[in-house]
């Protein structure tokens, strides 16, 4: 099984923890290796694009020389990092210029980008290296009449450059929970945005889109939503109960981390799986999925 | 670039990007921002580039709350890369001088102090230590200091640090 360079990011291993722990441990049943990468910074954040295109895409290429430097691709756990690393690495590998320009400010940190080295979403390690075959073949105590509303985020799949899946109707996460033994419901704004990337410049803005996609995951009478990316993650978890508080709403919708669920179809016990450091209560989902196991 | 001039072939070449608008507003119909939130409206946002003041685009306050999740781009049938004209549009506007929000300059000030932008707090090292991880090795803060040494990045917190 392939060996990767881990690309922790900074919001995983900061401020949800119990997402790389996940990540790890399902990663290590399917014996994919990974190493650490010493050094490795913020990825930087898609945001600070913004401030300073060229200083960003160092800041970045320099991530990935790491990478390189070990003779190995990445492999992220969060969109932020996957769409800032692959976004620059493609632009890279296509703009001889600007990797001039990029590698002159390296120098002086004494790194060097050569794009010698892939970078990938732990969706595609999981569709792609392992398989949803072999993945199904682990499955052991299938989720059976779960309905799961499926959230992509928009960097796993935006801009079409990532080439991860189809931009506007992806698949890949909806086949992941479907090997669950669990069900991917349809429901309305599916593509619509977890609001973190404006939620530090307009808080009532990623309110008010958490707000507006837990309705219509709750029309569709979904028990549970699945994310793979840690600032989806906080968006619906964490601000789901700051729009309960402050709203009034009703949602009290479980947010599965996608590792998650596919260990507990895997036999997992719930227990280890601390989802007592989600924000929203995940009790009921359990109690649904497990009944008391 | 510290004067309020932008250069007129930059102008122009954002500009004839923005001149393939036919004004159908799909970018509209598909905006999460737009959804929820009536001060930001990207099909404006593009006319406004091509008749109104571009200075007052680049000053204004509506560029910075587009949330980035390139729905627009995808959906444009003339093919504006809006979101991404947006981020051109950012970068020329720190450029004059305009301040981005203040997560961005928080999010900037721990880069530079801890090379990641979110701190290490005794809560997380607690959690981590209860879920089995490691203790997470430093970033090489000094390496990524010196690479945003004379950019807009150090600027930006010096300034902060400075008012």
């Amino acid at each position: 099984m392939p060996e990767y360079a881990l690309f922790l990011g900074c919001m995983i291993p900061l401020r949800l923890p119990y997402m790389e722990s996940s990540a790890r441990e399902l990663l290590k049943r399917f014996d994919v290796e990974l190493i650490e990468m010493q050094d490795a910074g913020c990825c930087p954040e898609p945001s600070l694009k913004s401030v300073d295109d060229e200083t960003w895409t160092a800041l970045a290429a320099r991530n990935l020389s790491i990478a390189e430097g070990m003779g190995l691709d990445i492999l992220t756990l969060c969109n932020g990092c996957f769409e800032t690393l692959k976004t620059v690495d493609v632009e890279l590998k296509g703009d001889g210029k600007l990797k001039e320009r990029v590698n002159k400010r390296l120098a002086a940190v004494g790194r060097e980008y050569n794009g010698k080295t892939d970078v990938k979403h732990l969706v595609e390690v999981l569709t792609g290296d392992i398989g949803l075959e072999n993945l199904a073949d682990a499955v052991e105590k299938p989720l059976e009449g779960l309905r799961v509303a499926a959230h992509y985020g928009c960097h796993l799949i935006r801009p079409n450059s990532l080439e991860v899946d189809d931009p506007l109707r992806p698949v890949l996460l909806d086949r992941l929970i479907e090997i669950t033994g669990a069900s991917s419901v349809p429901y309305f704004k599916r593509n619509l945005c977890c609001g973190a990337g404006v939620s530090g410049v307009d808080d009532y803005t990623g309110k008010a889109l958490v707000r507006y996609k837990l309705g219509w995951v709750d029309k569709a009478k979904a028990d549970c939503m699945a994310v793979v990316c840690p600032f989806c993650m906080l968006q619906y978890d964490l601000t789901q109960t700051l729009v309960r508080n402050e709203s009034g709403e009703r949602f009290n919708l479980p947010i599965f981390y996608y590792p998650e669920m596919l260990l507990l179809a895997m036999g997992a016990e719930s227990k280890e799986l601390a989802f007592d450091m989600h924000r929203t209560k995940m009790d009921q989902v359990l109690e649904k999925i497990q009944g008391g196991r | 670039m510290t004067s309020d001039e932008i250069p007129k072939e930059i102008v122009d070449s954002v500009r004839s990007r923005a001149q393939l608008c036919f004004g159908c507003g799909v970018c509209m119909g598909g905006c999460p921002v737009a959804r929820v939130n009536e001060k930001f409206h990207p099909r404006r946002l593009i006319r406004d580039l091509v008749f109104g003041s571009f200075m007052e685009v680049l000053r204004g306050e509506t560029i910075w709350l587009c949330a980035q999740c390139h729905i627009c781009s995808e959906t444009c049938p003339q093919g504006v890369g809006i979101s991404e004209i947006i981020v051109d549009l950012r970068n020329l506007a720190t450029g004059i001088g305009v301040s981005p929000p203040e997560s961005y300059i928080g999010n900037l000030k721990q880069l530079a102090e801890t090379g990641r932008t979110v701190p290490v707090s005794s809560r997380v090292e607690r959690l981590r230590n209860r879920l089995g991880l490691d203790k997470l090795g430093p970033a090489a803060a000094e390496e990524i200091r010196a690479l945003v040494r004379d950019t807009k990045f150090e600027e930006l917190i010096v300034d902060k640090e400075g008012a």
